[in-house]
């Protein structure tokens, strides 16, 4: 598709944000997510956009955050859960959720056996188990290895690319340390009261209980600090870039995933409009003008062969519309 | 003289222990079950997980769950019972 549409409405530009030609995540935001309907090739435009980024000389991280992976596949190579080195300044990731949900269970584990009377262990681990095996407790880890990676970007990364799973858990993904921050409030400020009043009346009137310090308390709190600073960095140090195919019913949905994530409070940059055939429907190009125009829109071509491994995905040029 | 010391100090026992009975023992309590109340809430809203109510947070407070256990087998041993419940609820 030729730029020669003229140069996209501009008028939003903060800090960060690429200008009318450039490329995306070179601006001053290191973390870069993909998001967007399922198929429209969020994975294939995460792993164009790190090896850019790394051809610039910046030291990028590529990480997909879909329990079903498929960025190895983009880069035609075999990934695992650590970041492996795939190209100068490249580094990319698959992580296994399964393994973080056991690394999860065993820490929580080792910290009960140095805390808790040993003849409970074996009820704990039941109980664990059962709860490790419980809905969403896969993307919750990953969610967590996000975290963990975030707080490694910048400083061993410059880059931290994100290939997401489709808008639905991207959304939840993004809402979750909202959702959860209350919950952990509640309960520290439930357990918090409890400890209190237990000291209060051994204190106040000579009980005999001794005031313990609260590992569990210190816990929980760590916990919601730590997702309160991946939340404050999600809003102030990403940006999220959807990718939307030229149809109809995809815009709607895309329409629908920018006014949500605005709400949340994350700063959308440019959207990417894939795979736009030689002929578009003009309707709907001028339909995502005008709906996206002012956050800039890059355009990707239609192409005959599938845009895998090195070679063929720097080839993928986002233009300005 | 002595007599009338040792009167003295058992009046004072005396008043000490109304109070400790009347007063202080019952703050104590009040105190207590305020404590125990609160951590009951806490308890619950772990363990509508364990019901099936699907719980957002069910992965960041997972480190409850052997602290839940030990408070179980604790009130099940003050409440003079050496197993509790089904197999693997408690032991």
């Amino acid at each position: 598709m030729a730029a020669d549409t003229g140069p996209p409405p501009g008028g939003t530009a903060r800090r960060g944000d690429p200008g009318p030609g450039e490329e995306i995540g070179a601006g001053g935001r290191p973390l870069v997510f993909f998001g967007g309907k399922g198929g429209v090739g969020k994975t294939t435009l995460a792993a164009a956009t790190a090896l850019a980024l790394a051809d610039r000389g910046l030291r990028t991280l590529v990480i997909s955050t879909d329990p079903a992976h498929s960025l190895g596949d983009a880069l035609e190579t075999r990934l695992g859960d650590a970041p492996r080195r795939v190209a100068e300044n490249l580094w990319a990731a698959e992580p296994d959720a399964d393994a973080a949900v056991r690394r999860r269970v065993k820490q929580v584990t080792d910290d009960a056996y140095a805390a808790l009377p040993r003849e409970i262990m074996p009820a704990v681990q039941r109980h664990l188990d059962h709860a490790a095996a419980g809905p969403g407790m896969a993307e919750s880890a990953l969610n967590d290895l996000l975290v963990d990676t975030m707080e490694r970007v910048p400083g061993e990364w410059d880059r931290l690319v994100v290939d997401s799973a489709p808008t639905g858990h991207l959304l939840k993904m993004l809402h979750m340390p909202a959702l959860l921050t209350p919950w952990l409030q509640g309960l520290a400020r439930q357990r918090e009261k409890a400890v209190d009043a237990d000291r209060f009346a051994a204190g106040m009137v000579g009980g005999s209980a001794e005031p313990e310090p609260d590992p569990l308390l210190e816990k929980l709190r760590a916990r919601r600090q730590r997702l309160e600073r991946a939340a404050r960095r999600l809003r102030e140090d990403a940006a999220v870039h959807l990718v939307l195919l030229p149809r109809r019913m995809v815009l709607a949905e895309t329409d629908r995933a920018a006014e949500e994530l605005a709400e949340a409070g994350f700063h959308l940059g440019p959207v990417v409009l894939n795979q736009v055939p030689e002929s578009p429907d003009a309707a709907v190009v001028e339909a995502v003008r005008s709906r996206f125009g002012d956050r800039g829109i890059r355009c990707c071509r239609l192409r005959d062969e599938e845009p895998t491994g090195a070679e063929r995905l720097r080839r993928i040029a986002p233009e300005p519309l | 003289m002595t007599g009338r010391w040792e009167q003295l100090r058992s009046a004072w026992r005396r008043i000490e222990e109304f109070h400790e009975e009347w007063f202080a023992s019952r703050w104590r309590h009040v105190l207590r079950r305020e404590a125990r109340t609160q951590q009951d809430t806490l308890r619950a809203m772990v363990l509508l997980q364990t019901l099936g109510v699907e719980d957002p947070a069910a992965y960041e407070t997972l480190d409850l769950i052997p602290y839940m256990v030990a408070d179980l087998h604790e009130w099940h041993q003050r409440m003079g019972r050496e197993t509790f419940g089904d197999e693997g609820v408690c032991c």
